[in-house]
């Protein structure tokens, strides 16, 4: 039996058999007494939101813009962050509220057509990412908002699940749901075992 | 069921699948560079912007300041610096600009949305960290535009341009046209004809002169030769060529960048960059941009 979860990222069914989708938000206690610090003006403490967070942001932008555009929108989205701190009601949702911060910006600068163009970010690495890697990129940008973001964040950005859940203040739950359901899609689209 | 304990936490059983995306799609990750590592610079610009900082209150002409390192001395807007040895100038809160011996420049704009400097004679090397477009210096002939990225600008004798990126990319500008310069190429800008087609330091002799015959005298007639003598690594200079060009010399060019890149043909659509289209051009010099490294 399952129920209908809105979630951050999306709808998503949640088997109601699961504790952790009974389970209050995880509240995320690394980043409340940075948001405070960082709210009355302590630059080290934004820094430490900026490294606490930057692959989260960075995962969500890189679901919906190019990795030059998501590079570029990291730092956007942490001024626009740092401007509005005041507004933050509950410095335990950060992860959450910067997520919100980022979408938005991602649908905006995707709105936005440039004249000028843009090169990618790995433009001269050795370890630049290969055709392949690019192919299999645009074919998680394709599944559902709810199974991208995830799987950007555990694949491109490293993160793990419980990282994720307490990053965005998603269930552990609704996570684990995502990860298996996503990745289900991905495997039968690019037609891997 | 140990698989998905590996997909959720990386416990249990690694699933070799899995272990090859994270691998394929790591460098596509979240990468902190100097530029994206200084969210000071991010709070400093939030802080003017909040009118947080005492100096934000004062007039234009003095914030905020561009000092010259080792005497402490600003250089107010509007002030004409002409150097008789090598001197470093702190760009505001963004950058270094190293300036060579026998160089004339001044601040023009300094400021939260754009720091703009104009060099008339000699040589500069900047260093910057700042968003896109934050930093501009005007020469006789082109507008450099910092895309996130350190360069050397001189001024020719001749009055010309001479940008070298070193890192990140820079556009040179000029009114009719607009190249871009990544890490590693050159452009040159001279008095009367703009910005010349960028190419990267390392291209053959042969390309580097039928290029120069080119920029010379733009055409169908000068073009063969460039694209001839092109090389992978060249597309960066055949991009260049696209824009400008009579709709069958962009035929050509295309054509001979799907020889010299064929796989840009899966990505990018080919009537649109024959039309010209903007976003299409741009799509393929992203695209193109993954083939500079390893090319040659």
């Amino acid at each position: 039996m399952f129920w209908a979860n809105t979630s951050l990222l999306g709808t998503v069914l949640v088997p109601v058999s699961s504790p952790s989708a009974l389970s209050l938000v995880p509240s995320d206690g690394l980043a409340s007494d940075p948001v405070a610090r960082a709210r009355a003006g302590d630059r080290a403490a934004f820094d430490a939101l900026y490294a606490r967070y930057a692959r989260l942001v960075h995962g969500v932008l890189l679901s919906r813009l190019s990795s030059a555009d998501a590079e570029d929108q990291v730092q956007e989205v942490f001024l626009v962050a740092w401007q509005k701190l005041d507004t933050l009601r509950d410095d335990q949702a950060f992860g959450a509220w910067i997520v919100q911060i980022a979408r938005r910006r991602a649908d905006d600068a995707a709105r936005r057509r440039r004249s000028w163009v843009r090169l990618p970010p790995w433009l001269g690495r050795k370890d630049a990412p290969t055709a392949e890697a690019r192919q299999v990129l645009r074919v998680i940008r394709d599944l559902p908002p709810a199974y991208r973001e995830t799987l950007i964040l555990r694949l491109v950005e490293g993160m793990t699940g419980p990282e994720i859940a307490r990053a965005t203040g998603l269930t552990p739950g609704s996570v684990r749901v995502n990860l298996h359901r996503g990745m289900k899609l991905l495997r039968e689209r690019l037609g891997t075992p | 069921m140990s698989h998905d304990d590996y997909l959720w936490d990386r416990s249990g059983e690694p699933d070799p699948e899995l272990e090859r995306l994270e691998s394929l799609l790591a460098p596509l990750g979240h990468r902190p560079s100097p530029r994206r590592r200084v969210p000071a610079l991010l709070l400093v610009a939030a802080a003017v912007l909040l009118g947080w900082l005492g100096w934000s209150l004062q007039p234009a002409e003095t914030e905020p300041g561009w000092a010259l390192l080792g005497s402490g001395a600003q250089l107010a807007v509007g002030e004409w610096l002409e150097t008789d040895a090598e001197l470093t100038l702190q760009v505001a809160d963004i950058g270094v600009l190293s300036v060579a011996p026998d160089s004339r420049l001044r601040i023009k704009e300094t400021g939260v949305t754009e720091h703009r400097l104009e060099l008339t004679r000699g040589q500069i090397s900047a260093q910057v960290i700042a968003p896109p477009r934050l930093f501009i210096v005007e020469t006789p002939t082109a507008e450099a535009v910092d895309l996130g990225c350190a360069y050397t600008l001189s001024v020719l004798p001749d009055g010309g341009t001479e940008l070298v990126v070193t890192s990140g990319h820079v556009a040179l500008e000029a009114p009719g046209r607009e190249v871009v310069v990544p890490a590693g190429a050159r452009a040159r800008s001279h008095p009367g004809s703009g910005p010349g087609t960028p190419y990267f330091l390392d291209a053959a002799p042969d390309f580097l002169a039928a290029l120069g015959r080119y920029d010379a005298q733009p055409g169908a007639a000068t073009a063969g030769p460039v694209l001839a003598a092109a090389t992978a690594r060249d597309t960066l200079s055949l991009w260049h060529l696209l824009g400008p060009s009579e709709p069958a010399l962009r035929e050509q060019v295309w054509q001979r960048i799907l020889v010299l890149v064929p796989q840009v043909a899966d990505t990018v659509p080919q009537d649109e960059v024959l039309a010209g289209d903007p976003a299409a051009l741009g799509l393929l010099l992203s695209e193109l941009g993954w083939f500079w490294p390893s090319a040659r």
